[in-house]
């Protein structure tokens, strides 16, 4: 019964059966005492009517005595026995008698009414001293015995004998008694038909009653359970009325505040989970939602999309130089003028650290996301004066075209960013559209992340040593350890699969593997009487982040039974700037006796104060510069103040790509202390470099000798 | 003028007389209680009302009923044509034609039972007269001076016997007259002789009958009268023979309907009509003759 489970409905019934109750209880009363008293009160009428009609029937005979008396005497003096019938019937008539009897003075009967007349001349006694008029009454088992006395002036001539019978009080109380009883039935009819109908109106008015009484009342609660049900639904817009300071309102105030409260804690959580707390930008979420919406509206109504990857370029170098409170000023203030190129239908977004997003729809034409793309970077082209320093910032744009690269958000997002990493790396501060070429580079390298995956499942990489040796006697001091890896057969050129290595994270796979190579080489070089030399191995920035870098390294080096100071790792600048995990392990590291060096030094930053918090032992200069330091007086500058620094610092230099006797000459000239590249050897396998190692050795012997 | 006579003198030749024969009947009867006129009514309106029913089909119109209130109206209404039919005993109907000569007994009228009855004569069982001679200087119970039974038939009897028949309050009358009371029924002329007020009572044979048996032991018959027809229904001798013919039609077959019957039996206990035969009309010229002598 589901009409029953609302509160208003149990109101309702509760108040009508109550009332219904209340009703029937006093009708039921009313009842019972109406219905005893009136019991009562009929025995006394019938009694009180009987005794009534008794005691009239004699009066009427005692006034009627004289009449009855001169009326009875012409006939009976005449003896009109015929009359004395017809006066006879008429008594009978009258009074119902038991019997009437006429006698004459002596009491015999002169006639009895009938014809037959059976007890005619019978003799009765007759009541004495009676006069003509006077009603001689006694009563008798059964009734009344009446002696009207029949004369004129004082003679009697005859009686009129009246024998009254109870039976006629009897019938008429029966009578009586018949019509108070139809009387009563009628009376319990109409009082039940009264009490029906009673009970029925009292139903439909209790029910009538009860349903609006229980609706006023409940009312307020339906009308918080419809809000309560709405809040529920996430529509907090409803308020209720908050009507009189009774339970009710305050429950509908407190239900009021707690939606305005709802609804400002969802209002909070709607901007932390949708917009960037630097930049107030949209974040990342909604930057997806607005991209999936904007595709849908486009694919509607076949319009076109443009979405632009902006990411700052050298973002994180401020931010590592002048401190993370400037970088998020600088995010905001890039975020503020990005803002004001964009129109109020475009999405700009913050995807996270430095990168921004910019969705612009109704797209009419590829030239106009190059006009926004320039007008971007001519925002950012204006120096940011912050912190009393004007700094400068670029952007790469990336920029994918709705429908025409991408049909699909992910999709669109990805080439948008393939897009923005190819201007990134075709020079920064510019922009490229997404294009089919990006696509085959973007497959070329899935294909050989997977070829590498593969490789490192079946163990397919090799180390091939290159030696370093000591400028100015040519003595091998160390060896640096390289990954060379075959694809198809073919040997797969170093700068091809290692940034891929290193971008995937694979690279941190190979670390173990690798140190216990380079390790394993030491040893049998030792074991081959080479002396104690060092081994050199590179760690991209993932490896350095790796967490169990320092557990690695000490347990290898425990293994091979391996002084720590024979074991140089390289890793370039920007590896130490990435992170504090990063500068952490190579504080660690040095701390332990393990060599550091900084390879490639000259590409970046150049960083002194780096080299002295690191405790760094060896500078690498990078092959380019010494490749061109003969015929490049740049280059040369670069390489003998790298030298010089070196020199001040009292930490070795070590030059890579030496590959002539001239660069070898002038190398050696200006200081250098160590000297690598083809002009001594090229990478050799472990067993090739021992030969090499060997011929060397048999001709420094030679040459001794 | 003259043009005015020769238009009315036809209508007047042509109109027709005030008689039976413009197609009304008038029942008349005497009351038989003078002061109770409507007892006639209940008792013969309903004959009244059936007659006019049937004899509507016959063209017969039927009037209301003619109530007299003794024989001297009857005759006097009879007189005046103002009565077409009439219901009588033997002796006041003979009295009425003798009177006015205007009315003719036709149908025989069964009641109580009877198609005919007598008188009879009576006195106490322990009287001692025996025979009519006994009766001078005695008293005698009539019923009332109307009745036929009771009073006409047993004093034309008695006269016929040679006695002379006073009424009793008569003044000085002869030792031998015997004196009459009028008594006012027949059941207290069985009284009034078995109580000793009188010595000697007559009324019919149907009337011994019905006395109530301890009185009747009582009494003794004495003498009896020739036998006398019950009832008669005369016709106006100024009724058309038609109407005469419709009217006795319609009585003579009213005993074989059960509402003619129940009306017969209203009207004065009357068991049904026939003709009279021709010893009726024998036995009406004796009364007639006796009527004519004695009375």
């Amino acid at each position: 019964m589901l009409i029953f489970r609302g509160l208003s409905s149990k109101y309702a019934l509760g108040i009508a059966s109550i009332l219904l109750g209340t009703m029937g209880l006093v009708l039921a009363l009313a009842g019972y005492f109406v219905f005893e008293g009136t019991q009562a009160l009929r025995a006394e009428l019938t009694q009180s009517f009987s005794s009534i009609q008794s005691a009239h029937d004699v009066e009427a005979l005692r006034t009627s005595g004289s009449y009855l008396g001169d009326r009875l005497f012409d006939p009976l003096y005449r003896l009109d026995v015929s009359a004395l019938n017809e006066e006879i019937e008429r008594i009978q008539a009258w009074l119902a008698p038991r019997s009437v009897l006429i006698l004459d003075a002596e009491g015999r009967v002169i006639t009895d009414g009938s014809l037959e007349n059976p007890q005619y001349g019978r003799r009765y006694p007759i009541p004495k001293a009676a006069a003509p008029g006077e009603v001689a009454i006694e009563e008798t088992p059964t009734g009344r015995l009446v002696h009207l006395p029949i004369g004129y002036a004082g003679m009697i001539s005859g009686y009129a004998r009246i024998a009254l019978s109870d039976a006629r009080t009897q019938a008429f109380v029966a009578s009586l008694h018949a019509k108070v009883e139809a009387a009563w039935q009628g009376f319990v009819e109409r009082f039940l038909a009264i009490a029906l109908i009673s009970i029925l109106v009292a139903l439909a008015a209790s029910l009538l009653f009860g349903i609006r009484l229980s609706r006023s009342v409940s009312r307020p609660l339906r009308d918080m359970n419809r809000v309560v049900a709405h809040y529920a639904a996430g529509n907090l817009e409803h308020k209720l009325p908050e009507g009189p300071e009774d339970e009710l309102g305050r429950l509908a105030r407190s239900l009021n505040q707690m939606a305005v409260e709802h609804e400002r804690a969802r209002a909070q959580l709607m901007q932390l989970a949708n917009y960037d707390s630097l930049t107030c930008l949209p974040n990342r979420n909604l930057f997806y939602d607005r991209l999936g919406q904007a595709i849908k509206k486009a694919r509607r109504e076949a319009r076109g999309i443009a979405l632009f990857f902006v990411d700052l370029d050298r973002f994180k170098e401020i931010n590592d130089a002048l401190g993370h409170d400037i970088g998020d000023i600088l995010l905001g203030r890039v975020a503020h003028r990005l803002s004001r190129l964009v129109r109020e239908t475009d999405t700009l977004a913050r995807m996270g650290g430095d990168e921004f997003t910019l969705i612009v729809e109704d797209l009419v034409d590829e030239e106009a996301p190059r006009i926004i793309a320039q007008k971007l970077l001519d925002a950012l082209a204006e120096p940011f004066a912050l912190d009393e320093r004007q700094l400068y910032v670029s952007a790469s744009i990336g920029i994918a075209l709705y429908p025409r690269d991408a049909d699909s958000l992910d999709s669109l997002i990805k080439h948008a960013d393939s897009a923005m990493y190819a201007a990134k790396a075709s020079g920064r501060g510019g922009f490229r559209f997404f294009t089919q070429e990006l696509q085959e580079q973007a497959h070329e390298r899935l294909s050989l992340e997977h070829d590498l995956r593969r490789a490192i499942e079946r163990g397919e990489f090799a180390l091939y040593f290159q030696p370093l040796v000591r400028a100015e006697d040519g003595r091998v001091v160390a060896l640096e350890a390289l990954l060379r890896w075959n694809l198809d057969g073919a040997p797969c050129a170093p700068d091809r699969f290692i940034p891929v290595l290193e971008e995937t994270g694979l690279i941190a796979r190979l670390t173990d593997w690798a140190l216990r190579e380079s390790l394993s080489a030491l040893t049998a070089l030792e074991r081959e009487g080479f002396g104690a030399l060092r081994v050199c191995v590179n760690l991209s920035a993932r490896q350095l982040q790796q967490a169990n870098l320092l557990d690695l390294v000490d347990r290898v080096l425990v293994e091979f039974g391996m002084p720590p100071e024979r074991l140089e790792l390289e890793m370039t600048e920007s590896s130490l700037l990435d992170d504090q995990l990063c500068q952490s392990n190579a504080t660690q590291l040095t701390a332990r006796g393990i060599r550091l060096a900084i390879d490639d030094f000259g590409t970046g930053y150049s960083s002194l104060t780096y080299l002295k918090r690191f405790d760094a032992d060896a500078l690498k200069i990078d092959c380019s510069f010494v490749r061109d330091m003969l015929v490049d007086p740049g280059d040369a500058q670069i390489v003998t103040t790298v030298l010089a620094l070196a020199a001040g610092l009292g930490i070795e230099s070590v030059a890579e790509g030496v590959e002539s006797e001239e660069q070898g000459e002038r190398l050696r000239s200006l200081g250098c202390d160590l000297l690598q590249g083809y002009l001594i050897c090229r990478p050799l396998p472990l067993t090739e470099l021992i030969d090499w190692m060997r011929r060397r050795a048999f001709g420094s012997a030679a040459e001794a000798g | 003028m003259w043009v005015w006579s020769l238009i009315l003198l036809p209508c007047i030749l042509l109109w027709p007389p005030d008689s039976g024969a413009d197609g009304r009947l008038r029942l008349g009867v005497v009351s038989e209680r003078p002061d109770r006129p409507s007892e006639a009514l209940e008792q013969y309106g309903p004959l009244n009302a059936y007659l006019e029913r049937r004899l509507g089909d016959a063209g017969v119109r039927v009037a209301d009923l003619v109530v007299a209130r003794d024989l001297a109206e009857m005759a006097q209404r009879i007189e005046a044509g103002e009565v077409d039919a009439l219901i009588e005993g033997v002796i006041p109907t003979l009295k009425l034609e003798r009177d006015t000569q205007r009315i003719r007994p036709s149908l025989l009228v069964w009641r109580k039972g009877q198609r005919q009855y007598h008188s009879l004569f009576f006195v106490r069982r322990d009287s001692p007269i025996t025979g009519l001679q006994d009766l001078a200087g005695k008293t005698i119970a009539f019923e009332s001076k109307r009745s036929t039974s009771a009073y006409f038939v047993p004093l034309f009897r008695l006269r016929d016997a040679g006695l002379e028949v006073v009424p009793a309050e008569s003044e000085a009358p002869s030792p031998e007259a015997l004196r009459y009371h009028f008594v006012g029924s027949e059941l207290n002329q069985a009284y009034w002789v078995h109580d000793g007020r009188a010595d000697a009572g007559a009324f019919n044979d149907g009337d011994w009958e019905r006395t109530p048996a301890a009185i009747r032991e009582e009494l003794r018959v004495i003498a009896r009268t020739p036998p006398l027809l019950r009832w008669l229904v005369s016709f106006s001798t100024d009724l058309a023979p038609e109407i005469e013919q419709a009217v006795s039609e319609v009585l003579l077959e009213m005993h074989l309907n059960p509402e003619g019957l129940a009306t017969l039996a209203a009207a004065a206990r009357i068991v049904k009509l026939e003709h009279l035969t021709d010893d009726d009309r024998a036995n009406l010229a004796y009364w007639a003759r006796v009527f004519e002598e004695f009375n």
